[in-house]
């Protein structure tokens, strides 16, 4: 399963007159591939995700999808910013909510929710309801809802943006880990630099206001990417060479001068 | 904190909470309740000496203890069972009628933009109308009965349900809406497992005001124009001066309504259980 998006634009309509978010982004997600998007905040990442996720239409351009399984399985989960569980669910239940609205049978769908959820290690918080969790244990189960749906693409949309910089340290490692594990086109929405050199097969920078694509920076290093030992420079150099595409936009929508 | 797990019938092998929810009947401290119940026993037994003494008239204030005796009186002789059981009655058809309609009418307002903009008008001149005014019309229209006083007692159980419904299903976060779409919930799906659940919280509390409400306009309608009841039976004892059964009367009025908030606060703490209640 592959897809390309084509010269998507979207243009939203405010009360202050037309906002471009989006503009001409044209790029190819391959099979398996782990994609990054990168860019400054307001530069159009989470409008070109939920494009690719259906909840948003185009104002032009399309979305290609190739070689979908046959099966109906769903296209596309998303993994949201500030996890989106069902504060009326438990933690079970969230993660089963996919298959559910799959239609899977009851039965089926937790015991497929609980054997992922045991797998994490989130097997003792089965009946917990969300706010009972820590926001990091929260974005676990939102992915873990994610990966149970089984989508053929994996959306996120900066999933560990309000952690601290420890637990998203050790939640990228547990992704990274469980995607190993299931392999999906997955395309991961950042503003954290380092986070996107670390986690991708490739970079896409985005500039913004309205969100262009820059250029798409592949990352040719082996996995898991060790920030201490050797890969340290590759990451450092791939890192600079992203900064420096960004830094211009940075300081004029800051006013800073360079 | 044990006896709050006690309380939610955990078993202990089952993990704790990392926030225990508090229900505020359950909250009750004994030391604090001891003094509650002191001061209570004080001034009834105040009351007692004074109407005793002939410091407080005994018509308008009879003693505690004759109190008492009226009211097992009517127990004894049925006449308590036989006007509870008919207010009970009148209140259940009405909030049944009310409320289910509140409830309905405020989960499509709710969900609807359309249909807000066209029905919100109309409640918001209807509201404020004291139902108990329109009794005379509606028995105009309806006749001298039954139905008419179970439409103004279900009058006054629909709109504190519509709109906190209403309200509940409009504080549900566009998030959730996102999630089932992205999971590619159906239009039926999104309805029972967003908006439903979502406005739950918000649908207890308006059945709690709606109670009330109803319960107010039971008594109101058969202090004004009914044979049997507990308005009725109040009614009564004060047109026959008997101030002994008026006050056991209005006791058990106010159990009643104590009865069914409790009864409602135990409902809601068993069917929203992520909802955190603070005392």
């Amino acid at each position: 399963m592959w897809f390309e998006c084509r010269n998507l634009s979207k243009t939203y309509r405010t009360r202050n007159g037309m906002i471009r978010a989006l503009e001409e982004g044209t790029f190819c997600v391959g099979e398996h591939e782990f994609l990054c998007i990168v860019g400054p905040s307001g530069c159009g990442k989470t409008t070109l995700l939920k494009i690719i996720a259906g909840l948003l239409q185009p104002s032009s351009g399309e979305i290609l999808f190739h070689d979908l399984e046959a099966n109906g399985s769903l296209r596309s989960a998303l993994v949201f910013q500030d996890h989106g569980l069902l504060p009326w669910r438990n933690v079970l239940d969230n993660t089963a909510f996919g298959l559910e609205m799959q239609r899977v049978g009851k039965a089926e769908r937790q015991a497929r929710a609980l054997a992922f959820l045991e797998k994490v290690g989130l097997g003792p918080f089965t009946r917990t309801y969300p706010h009972e969790l820590s926001m990091g244990m929260r974005q676990r189960v939102g992915i873990a809802r994610a990966f149970v749906s089984n989508p053929q693409i994996l959306l996120m949309d900066e999933p560990f943006g309000s952690l601290d910089s420890q637990t998203r340290q050790v939640l990228r490692e547990e992704l990274l880990k469980v995607w190993k594990e299931n392999r999906k086109s997955v395309v991961y929405v950042t503003h954290d630099i380092e986070e996107a050199v670390v986690l991708g097969d490739r970079v896409l920078v985005m500039t913004g206001r309205p969100g262009r694509l820059r250029a798409v920076i592949p990352v040719p290093l082996d996995r898991p990417r060790d920030l201490a030992a050797g890969d340290q420079p590759r990451i450092a150099e791939i890192k600079w060479k992203i900064w420096k595409m960004l830094e211009d936009e940075v300081r004029t929508s800051l006013r800073i001068s360079s | 904190m044990e006896n709050l797990e006690d309380a939610r019938g955990r078993s202990p092998d089952e993990p704790a909470d990392l926030e225990l929810k508090q229900n505020p009947w359950r909250n009750w401290r004994p030391r604090e309740l001891g003094l509650t119940a002191v001061i209570l026993g004080g001034a009834l037994l105040a009351w007692e000496i004074c109407t005793r003494t002939g410091l407080l008239p005994a018509l308008s204030f009879p003693a505690p203890s004759t109190i008492l005796r009226a009211l097992v009186r009517s127990i004894r002789t049925g006449t308590l069972a036989a006007n509870l059981g008919i207010t009970l009655l009148r209140m259940a058809y009405g909030l049944g009628l009310g409320g289910a309609a509140g409830l309905m009418l405020g989960l499509l307002m709710g969900w609807s933009t359309r249909m807000r903009a066209v029905v919100d008008p109309l409640i918001a001149a209807a509201h404020p109308v004291p139902k108990i005014a329109l009794l005379p019309l509606i028995m105009l229209i309806f006749g001298v009965g039954e139905a008419s006083r179970v439409l103004v007692i279900a009058l006054a159980a629909f709109f504190p349900m519509l709109i906190s419904t209403m309200a509940g299903v409009r504080q549900i976060s566009p998030i959730y809406y996102e999630v089932a779409a992205s999971y590619g919930a159906s239009v039926a799906q999104e309805f029972t497992r967003i908006v439903l659940p979502g406005s739950l919280p918000f649908i207890l509390s308006g059945l709690r005001l709606a109670l009330n409400n109803a319960l107010l306009l039971t008594i109101a309608v058969e202090l004004v124009n009914a044979q049997e009841g507990l308005g009725a039976q109040i009614w009564f004892a004060w047109e026959t001066l008997r101030t002994d059964e008026l006050y056991a009367t209005l006791a058990v009025t106010a159990m009643l309504g104590t009865g069914g908030n409790y009864l409602l606060q135990e409902l809601a703490f068993h069917v929203v259980p992520w909802q955190v209640e603070r005392p």
